[in-house]
């Protein structure tokens, strides 16, 4: 161990598909007494027996078509979700940014949101505040920073978004398909930092339909 | 938004219910005697009606971040417990105006508290964590806080029920844990007889419901994210 950052053994998650049976209480209810014709649900494996190591201090990118478990995949090594089967050991703080509209509160403002996240991460407050000018500047939307992020544009979402999860030092930067919405001149700069947190010693995972990122 | 500003306040209606039906309440001027009542029944239903959607209406960060489910049901307790205080505080104002003086129980008033607190978080996490598997589960909660005015000892002691009804229906109306932690909560402030026996059975289930419940939201935490 040591510099293992990632290591997964044999993970599969299991998902059903198709109507799933009762989401109610009323459709429960008319199951139990057979009410309902049978529905059509199936067992679904988005993962299968995934097995990969990742050494600290590098950075790799994941690709693969729509629906192959690449944000599952993600979801369950952030410990969104949990695996039906094997097992992941993490080694370090993980921030993650998921698919659009990562984990922010809508009516609170950009700055709040950069605090709530610094918290959720498990970070002081201190340690937030000295990192947030820096957050801000990188993102690039000083002018909306007390602006409730429900009235951003995507892009700007995205720009701050990155920004906090990029500086909130993360052992383990895990980034889903997210800077898509992002412009060039964006998107090269998260690479920058990306390449940058990875020569620090920090691991970085990301997701991407763009085989020139990876 | 707090417990204080819903509308048709259940307080009016348990002030017009206890005249109404002409509550003997030993020689305690009424407003106190339901305000004690009150004051745990209002932090009870206002976690019970929360909770049902607390974690639903926090699906986006529930998706995206990773954090213990169970801080959402347990904000709501906090954000509650502040107006719990304040109506503790009204309580204390209205026996000043009365001239009213605390009986020596009172020290075990904090006690009561804490059961109150306990168990509403108890229904409060079943709620949350059953609305998930359940989503019309939400409106069913309305009618339970409906329904449990009526079935707890807010406007009337609960000796009218164990003197009225058989056994039986007094046993099950005891097995509802606001029966009991109202029951005591008054007998701390006014003082008087101790409340029933049946009244552990209120407290066993309080913390029964409190227990379990965390188990049944510790294993819906699991499909939580897939399923909301
Ligand atoms: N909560 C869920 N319930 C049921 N099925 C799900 C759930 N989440 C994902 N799936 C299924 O799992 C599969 C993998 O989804 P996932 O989002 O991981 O794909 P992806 O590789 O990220 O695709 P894309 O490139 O489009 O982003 C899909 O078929 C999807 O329908
Ligand atoms: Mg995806």
């Amino acid at each position: 161990m040591g510099d293992i950052a990632i290591s997964v053994e044999n993970l599969s998650k299991k998902f059903l598909i198709g109507k799933v049976k009762s989401t109610s209480l009323r459709e429960s209810l008319m199951n139990l007494f057979n009410l309902v014709e049978k529905t059509n649900q199936q067992d679904f494996w988005a993962l299968k027996d995934i097995n990969f190591e990742i050494e600290k201090g590098e950075a790799v990118g994941i690709i693969g078509r729509n629906g192959a478990g690449k944000s599952t995949l993600l979801k369950v090594l952030s410990r969104i979700t949990y695996p039906t089967q094997g097992r992941i050991t993490i080694d370090g703080r993980v921030s993650s940014l998921l698919e659009v509209g990562t984990g922010f509160h809508p009516e609170l403002t950009g700055k709040e949101n950069i605090f709530l996240n610094g918290t959720i991460l498990g970070m002081s407050r201190k340690e937030i505040k000295s990192k947030y000018d820096e957050i801000v500047a990188f993102s690039g939307i000083e002018k909306f920073i007390n602006t409730p992020v429900k009235h951003y544009s995507s892009g700007m979402y995205v720009r701050l978004a990155f920004s906090v999860a990029a500086h909130l030092e993360p052992e383990i930067l895990i980034i889903d398909e997210v800077l898509a919405v992002g412009d060039a001149e964006f998107q090269k700069k998260c690479l920058g930092k990306m390449g940058e947190v990875a020569g620090k010693g920090r691991t970085v995972l990301f997701v991407s339909h763009n085989l020139l990122q990876i | 938004m707090g417990i204080l500003s819903t509308d048709s306040h259940p307080l009016i209606f348990v002030l017009i219910f206890g005249r109404a039906i002409g509550v003997e309440t030993g020689g305690v001027p009424y407003p106190i005697f339901a305000l004690c009542g009150m004051s745990c029944w209002t932090y009870f239903s206002f976690l019970m009606g929360q909770s049902g959607s607390s974690i639903i209406a926090a699906q986006n960060m529930i998706k995206k971040i990773y954090f213990p489910r169970l801080i959402i049901p347990l904000s709501k307790a906090v954000v509650g417990f502040i107006d719990y205080l304040i109506i503790i505080a009204l309580l204390a104002i209205l026996m000043i105006y009365y001239q009213f003086l605390p009986s020596p129980n009172i020290i075990f008033a904090p006690i009561f508290i804490l059961i109150t607190i306990i168990s509403a978080l108890g229904v409060g996490i079943w709620l949350s964590a059953l609305t998930v598997r359940y989503r019309d589960f939400q409106h069913v909660v309305p009618f339970l806080v409906q329904f449990g005015l009526y079935a707890s000892p807010v406007a009337f002691p609960a000796e009218l029920i164990i003197q009225r009804f058989p056994p039986w229906l007094s046993f099950l109306y005891y097995l509802n844990p606001m029966a009991g932690v109202i029951e005591g909560f008054r007998w701390s402030v006014i003082g008087g007889a101790l409340p029933h026996h049946y009244s552990y059975l209120s407290f066993i289930m309080a913390f029964l419901l409190f227990s379990f419940g965390i188990l049944y939201f510790k294993r819906m935490e699991r499909v939580m994210a897939d399923i909301v």
